[in-house]
């Protein structure tokens, strides 16, 4: 078997307790939605969001899979870019794997509950391929920004952790100045261009899968710097 | 064939220099000793080897093809490193049977019966094993890997008398059985000396010896007795890792023992006997 597809086999094995935990929590918090909407206890309008919490759910995927795994295969004398691709492909698959069961699950859902998907709410579509598109881009880029992250920070000397620790810090203090001098003109600028580059205000959500896109390869490419010439670390 | 070629190998953590400019080259089929104190840069030519950190310089080759990032030579490889890479919650078993994926070659009814030979618990989860029963593991995943190279950095660490002498027999055993190349660190020189076959010497960061230990052990040999005898005996020579008891002494000479020191030794009053690898190391990397 190619090597790259044993590390992915290996990675995937690696997220399979914490996703079946994962699925677990979520069908018990359907399950009392369900009960709260059929008893009366509480009239459900709208529930939705079950895509931010698989986002949330693949971002601390991403987050864990770099450590552990980087000195289990360096035991067992895989290359580091090895690594990087299976990784990747590992990634890859669970991304399309978890936006097909939200996709999934959307459909069962809606059978029973006033469901509605982050997609449906910003495209105000139902596309089917679109949205399955636009679930595997955003949750490809949540896992490899997680995975990036991790990268980043062991990689990190003491110094530089500690800055980068401070650095939600300084970006806040810096939109602020930068809004007070710009009498909030930068910071409408900027809301107006997350807005673009999400598609939202012309409804496009392939613009939106184009930014994921765009997103992902800058941080496979960081990760892939970062990874390149990796040293086993206490 | 599994050549390995060591070319100009420098390492540097930030300013300190952990290997000076080393080059090598390994035969394939001999076990070799990777010997030195403490800080010497045993650690670091290992990783090196395996890719596991890069040189600052220099380059290592196995059969003329560059180790750094081939996985066609890296899975040729196994390293048992002193450092435990292993996940702590996995179990022993899946540690075997993920290395089976990873080594195609490993060979689990020889892990399961080494396993049983000392005693592993392989349903007991990585975190939950002992120090010496940690070495244990990784040995046994070394050593049932079927890999055509493989490197040990303390592989003894921890381990009772008895298991060392088990791991040792089993070392040989296996050498015999596939002829693969091996690499030992250890700081136990006397114990593991009967095992090698070649020696590589490092101080800091340099090989400062690298030869046959069987050549090496004759090509010395150890002179006692009465400490100005020994001196007088020691004026014309090479003397080294002198020791003195009292009124006696004992150093050890560096060459071979010829007809003229054998009688030299008599008018002398002194005698002589073999060297110790350790005690040859000593007095090689002291000071």
């Amino acid at each position: 078997m190619h090597t790259a597809r044993k590390v992915c086999r290996y990675m995937v094995s690696e997220t399979k307790v914490a996703m079946g935990f994962y699925y677990l929590f979520l069908f018990g918090v359907v399950a009392l939605f369900s009960i709260l909407h059929y008893t009366k206890i509480a009239t459900l309008d709208n529930v939705g969001g079950f895509g931010i919490s698989s986002a949330i759910f693949l971002f601390v995927t991403g987050l864990t899979s770099f450590r552990s795994p980087f000195f289990f295969l360096q035991a067992n004398g895989i290359s580091r870019f090895m690594q990087f691709k299976g990784t990747l492909l590992a990634f890859g698959g669970l991304a399309l794997f978890v936006a097909i069961v939200d996709l999934g699950s959307k459909y069962l859902l809606r059978l029973f509950l006033p469901y509605q998907t982050v997609y449906m709410l910003i495209y105000q579509s139902d596309s089917f391929l679109g949205e399955l598109a636009w679930k595997v881009g955003w949750f490809f880029l949540t896992i490899v920004l997680g995975w990036f992250l991790s990268l980043l920070i062991y990689r990190c000397n003491k110094t530089t952790r500690i800055l980068l620790g401070l650095s939600p810090v300084f970006l806040l203090t810096l939109m602020l100045v930068v809004h007070n001098a710009t009498g909030g003109k930068a910071t409408a600028a900027f809301v107006d261009f997350f807005l673009w580059s999400m598609g939202v205000p012309t409804q496009n959500g392939f613009l939106g899968l184009a930014s994921f896109a765009v997103l992902s390869g800058l941080g496979i490419g960081g990760s892939f710097l970062l990874l390149r010439k990796a040293p086993i670390k206490s | 064939m599994n050549r390995i070629e060591i070319k100009n190998l420098t390492k540097y953590y930030g300013k300190t220099l952990a290997l000076d400019d080393v080059s090598l080259a390994l035969e394939a089929g001999k076990i070799y000793g990777v010997l030195g104190r403490n800080g010497a840069g045993k650690t670091t030519l290992l990783n090196l080897l395996t890719d596991k950190i890069s040189p600052s310089s220099g380059a290592v080759h196995v059969d003329g093809k560059p180790v750094a990032g081939n996985d066609e030579v890296l899975g040729k490889i196994y390293y048992m490193m002193e450092k435990n890479l292993f996940p702590p919650a996995m179990r022993v078993q899946e540690c075997f049977r993920w290395t089976q994926v990873f080594y195609p070659g490993f060979e689990m009814p020889y892990a399961l019966e080494l396993a049983r030979k000392f005693g592993l618990n392989t349903r007991k989860k990585v975190k939950e094993l002992s120090t010496g029963y940690l070495s244990i593991f990784k040995a046994i995943c070394a050593l049932s890997s079927n890999a055509s190279i493989l490197l040990f950095d303390e592989p003894v660490l921890g381990l009772d008398a008895n298991h060392r002498h088990l791991l040792y027999r089993e070392l040989l055993e296996r050498f015999s059985q596939t002829g693969s190349t091996m690499l030992i660190s250890t700081h136990l020189i006397e114990e593991v000396s009967s095992v090698l076959e070649e020696t590589i010497v490092l101080k800091a960061g340099k090989v400062i010896l690298f030869q046959n230990v069987e050549e090496l052990l004759a090509s010395a040999y150890m002179v006692y007795g009465e400490a100005t005898n020994v001196d007088r005996f020691l004026d014309s020579r090479k003397g080294m890792g002198e020791e003195s008891m009292g009124k006696f002494k004992s150093a050890i000479v560096l060459q071979r023992l010829a007809e003229k020191d054998i009688q030299e030794l008599s008018e002398l009053d002194l005698e002589s006997g073999k060297v110790e690898l350790q005690k040859l190391f000593i007095a090689l990397t002291n000071g």
